[in-house]
């Protein structure tokens, strides 16, 4: 009986213990560089007109600009507006032009991002948001932010992939997997971004 | 004896645990994936809804119970998709297709580069489960896993395990599957993103 309560004492005592450890160390740097780069500091996409129209050019300035006050010498750009679908995204194809549109994906999907590279040098890179999901640049709970997915999406651009940090649980890093209905915390790139960023750039 | 042990593998599991993440902690950590070879390739990233039983359950177009008879890499599949599954359907769980076995595309594969775990799914013939399929409404339309690979839930000795990696009956799974289709879905309907555009262009 002694005995007993000895090892579920012990087993609290290290589970707690264990558990304290891991929440401490909060700035573990768990983020992804593809190994892939973009061979220039620069890169420049077009905005669907569609996208335009439905109010998103702010929300799409401002993830841009949170990649660019990331303090990497990397920075985007736009170029314009176009009214072509995102080629890489819909038919695997390049068109030589860098792309931020709408597709219709199934209703797990929030976004896609397809890039080519040649060797290790990404070349093209398109976006599709999901026309099957409702957006909002100020989202209720049943809408996804539009800031919030493109500040993710251009993480993808830079060839940051998903993270594998642990608080994705817990004020989340933006380059997470999974995004939540209403929430914005991926517009505010984490401390785990920014040092992905500055690694690869 | 017993308890010198348990103190040592808790001290290891401690220590285990220290190391990897201050090992983490650091640049040359950061990097996984390098690409090998100069040819020229594509890497797609998908960004998923946050996964949830009962919102996949009633997202998902079809959800079956069977086993895969066939993995094939195609090329040139719209959105990337060129991973084809085939699977004899045993039981239908949701959905109106009656077909004994179904195609479902997958992303990647045929030169295809999955970026993201959450996206590889590692079916091989043989393999049985539950899957939660999603319809893809491009060209002539397809089904694929719905979530990536949380859609796909392989059985082994009558258990399958879900995404928090704990093991549950697969017939109280089904169940399960079945209670949340029973109930009615009183999710608001908010505009989609199409139906926006579509608004828009019409003013």
């Amino acid at each position: 009986m002694k005995n007993n309560i000895f090892i579920r004492v012990m087993l609290a005592t290290m589970g707690l213990f264990s558990l304290s450890l891991f929440f401490l160390v909060s700035n573990v740097y768990a983020y992804v560089a593809s190994g892939y780069t973009r061979p220039s500091g620069n890169v420049s996409f077009y905005l669907h007109g569609a996208l335009v129209n439905v109010g998103w050019q702010g929300a799409i300035d401002n993830a841009r600009s949170e990649w660019n006050g990331a303090g990497s010498s990397f920075t985007f750009s736009q170029s314009g507006t176009a009214t072509r679908s995102p080629s890489l995204v819909q038919s695997s194809t390049t068109d030589g032009y860098n792309d931020i549109g709408a597709l219709s994906l199934d209703l797990s999907y929030v976004g896609f991002t397809s890039s080519v590279a040649s060797g290790t040098s990404i070349i093209e890179t398109d976006t599709a948001y999901n026309l099957e999901k409702s957006f909002d640049v100020n989202p209720n709970i049943y809408q996804y932010d539009v800031e919030s997915v493109a500040v993710h999406e251009l993480g993808h651009w830079l060839h940051l992939d998903e993270t594998q940090s642990w608080r994705c649980f817990a004020s989340p890093p933006s380059m997470c997997g999974s995004v939540s209905m209403g929430s914005t915390y991926m517009r505010s790139i984490e401390s785990d971004d920014i040092n992905g960023i500055q690694y690869i750039y | 004896m017993k308890k010198t042990t348990l103190i040592v593998a808790g001290l290891a599991v401690i220590v285990s645990l220290t190391t990897l993440m201050y090992g983490l902690d650091g640049k040359d950590q950061g990097g996984s994936a390098t690409p090998q070879g100069d040819g020229t390739r594509l890497l797609v990233n998908a960004l998923r809804t946050e996964p949830d039983f009962r919102v996949d359950t009633l997202d998902s177009s079809m959800i079956v119970q069977g086993e895969v008879i066939a993995v094939d890499e195609l090329s040139d599949q719209p959105l990337s998709h060129n991973t084809r599954i085939t699977i004899s359907v045993d039981q239908l769980i949701k959905g109106d297709d009656v077909s004994e076995t179904i195609e479902v595309y997958a992303l990647g594969g045929g030169g295809v580069e999955v970026v993201g775990d959450n996206e590889k799914i590692g079916l091989v013939a043989g393999d049985v489960g539950i899957f939660f399929l999603g319809w893809m409404p491009v060209s002539e339309g397809f089904y694929t896993f719905f979530g990536g690979s949380r859609g796909v839930y392989v059985e082994k000795d009558a258990h399958i395990r879900n995404w928090g990696g704990k093991s549950i009956k697969t017939d109280r799974f089904v169940r399960e599957i079945e209670k949340v289709l029973a109930d009615p879905d009183d999710r608001e309907h908010q505009k989609t993103l199409g139906e926006m555009i579509r608004d828009k262009e019409s003013e």
